[in-house]
């Protein structure tokens, strides 16, 4: 019973949760409505950053 | 903090957010959001990615599946905001004194020229002084071209917090100055007026619909004919 309960506990064991993946450089040719230094992710390191990916359309 | 990232050239974004009068961060001729829909699997947009104080994506999905957990979740361990948040200036220049950097990502500017000058002399430390005076040119700009469109909330705030902040640094001395010239200026002050009672339309909008605020968006209109409150006023009565 124990030998089955330890292969039924297998899978869970090799399963390891990726990392969060880094987001790729925020990049922009120009900046309308913002205050300070121009949005990077260095300049923005300590916030959480919620982006929209948007368009006029 | 919110930044909206599109693909488009300024020529088309900019006229929007001035009609919509966006209050946040608008990215032109970027290239990230397609790249973070790359990473997921996500073609269509709008689509929103959540990142944590590392810079690590831990949610993406529909704007409108975005709950307060995931932004609790998010902000776990975030810096607190104050409001020197938009003095702060952060980057990595070799040889700079590791204090003064600090000082700058704090928005403590004052600070960490002070600082850059115990080290004068060293090339770190006047890349730094050169970087950090850019930055306070930069904001003064910023705040200049907020001003002249009538974007007066967040920048007059900037402003007085950069004023404070370098009161006894020579920078500081045309950042009063300008401080005295947007107090004494009748047209800005009419402006400001105009954009607080603007508010106050804007929060019966939001609250009881445009319908019942029709009143108050009227009053705006009547009291302060030629400014960019009264412009954006007309706008939602549709006049």
């Amino acid at each position: 019973m124990k030998r089955l309960a330890l292969l039924a506990a297998l899978p869970l064991l090799a399963f390891v949760p990726a990392e969060d993946p880094m987001s790729p450089e925020i990049d922009a040719k120009s900046w309308s409505r913002h205050l300070g230094q121009t949005p990077s992710l260095q300049s923005l390191r300590g916030r959480a950053v919620l982006i929209e990916a948007w368009a006029t359309w | 903090m919110v930044l909206a990232l599109s693909n488009e050239p300024a020529s088309k974004v900019e006229p929007y957010v001035e009609q919509y009068n966006l209050p946040f961060p608008v990215a032109s001729g970027s290239t990230a959001g397609g790249k973070l829909g790359a990473m997921v699997g996500q073609k269509g947009i709008p689509h929103s990615y959540l990142l944590d104080p590392e810079g690590r994506l831990v949610w993406h999905g529909h704007p409108n599946s975005l709950t307060k957990k995931h932004l609790k979740l998010a902000m776990a361990g975030a810096d607190r905001v104050g409001p020197k948040a938009v003095l702060s200036w952060r980057g990595e220049i070799d040889g700079a004194p590791p204090k003064a950097l600090e000082a700058a990502a704090d928005g403590e500017l004052a600070q960490a020229f002070k600082l850059i000058e115990k080290e004068a002399g060293s090339e770190g430390a006047g890349a730094l002084d050169e970087s950090l005076s850019a930055h306070v040119a930069d904001l003064r700009k910023q705040i200049d071209l907020a001003v002249g469109r009538g974007d007066f909330g967040q920048s007059l705030a900037a402003l007085e917090s950069l004023a404070k902040d370098l009161k006894r640094h020579p920078l500081g001395e045309a950042i009063l100055e300008r401080q005295r010239e947007i107090e004494e200026d009748e047209t800005i002050q009419n402006e400001i007026e105009a954009a607080e009672a603007l508010d106050k339309a804007l929060e019966l909008v939001a609250n009881r619909g445009i319908k019942k605020a029709k009143k108050s968006l009227q009053s705006v209109v009547k009291r302060f004919p030629s400014t960019h409150a009264a412009k954006r006023a007309r706008g939602l009565i549709g006049e």
